[in-house]
């Protein structure tokens, strides 16, 4: 068994900061964005539901 | 919601970390939420490659932890969205078989998923609730609001 990666606050913060989606997540999240600005009427409806209650 | 899970710490917000424990060793692992339009979140579950120094969101880790690791991922979720009850996460595999890994772990949990979540999926005539044994291509999850 390897042994732990031991991480302090701050290194755990870098490496936070420093996340970048893969070329491929990237351009599922394109996708996605497209589909939810096509489909903004549902999520406003949902929205509107959700602060009625 | 009560199964063991792992401890958290989230060193910047949208941002949790954990370490998986199972018979691949220590794994660093994180979830990371990004806002893709106003109040939706999308759901990147990562691993840290301790060889490349960077995290990464196509890893298959197989640690045998998963039922904890899931446990984990739902109480961040939870978390997430107690911070802010207006917010939807998106959950969206970056391959097909990644996908089918989501289809399956939501099927398999969907019982401790619905005590809290409610789940919208985007189904063939457009959104729609989830069904139990359907596959889906995408997920939208917010919490259930008690009336």
């Amino acid at each position: 068994m390897n042994k732990p990666y031991i991480l302090t606050p701050e290194k755990l913060k870098e490496m936070a900061l420093g996340f970048e989606a893969s070329p491929v997540a990237k351009e599922k999240l394109d996708r996605a964005k497209k589909a939810i600005a096509r489909d903004r009427e549902w999520l406003d409806k949902l929205r509107t539901q959700r602060e009625k209650r | 919601m009560d199964k063991a899970s792992y401890p958290l710490y989230s060193p910047t917000p949208n941002f949790y970390t954990f370490t998986s424990i199972g018979k691949n060793g220590f794994v660093q692992k994180a979830v990371a939420f990004q806002e893709i339009e106003k109040g939706v979140f999308n759901i990147a579950l990562i691993d840290f490659d301790t060889f490349t120094q960077s995290w990464n969101d196509m890893a298959n880790t197989n640690n045998g932890d998963l039922p904890k690791i899931m446990a984990t991922v739902i109480q961040i979720v939870k978390h997430f969205l107690d911070e802010d009850p207006s917010r939807i996460v998106y959950l969206e595999g970056n391959t097909t078989s990644r996908n089918l890994l989501y289809n399956r772990i939501v099927n398999n949990y969907y019982t401790e998923f619905s005590q809290t979540f409610a789940i919208m999926v985007d189904g063939k005539s457009g959104k729609e609730e989830f069904e139990l044994g359907k596959q889906y291509s995408s997920f939208y999850i917010y919490l259930k609001i008690v009336p």
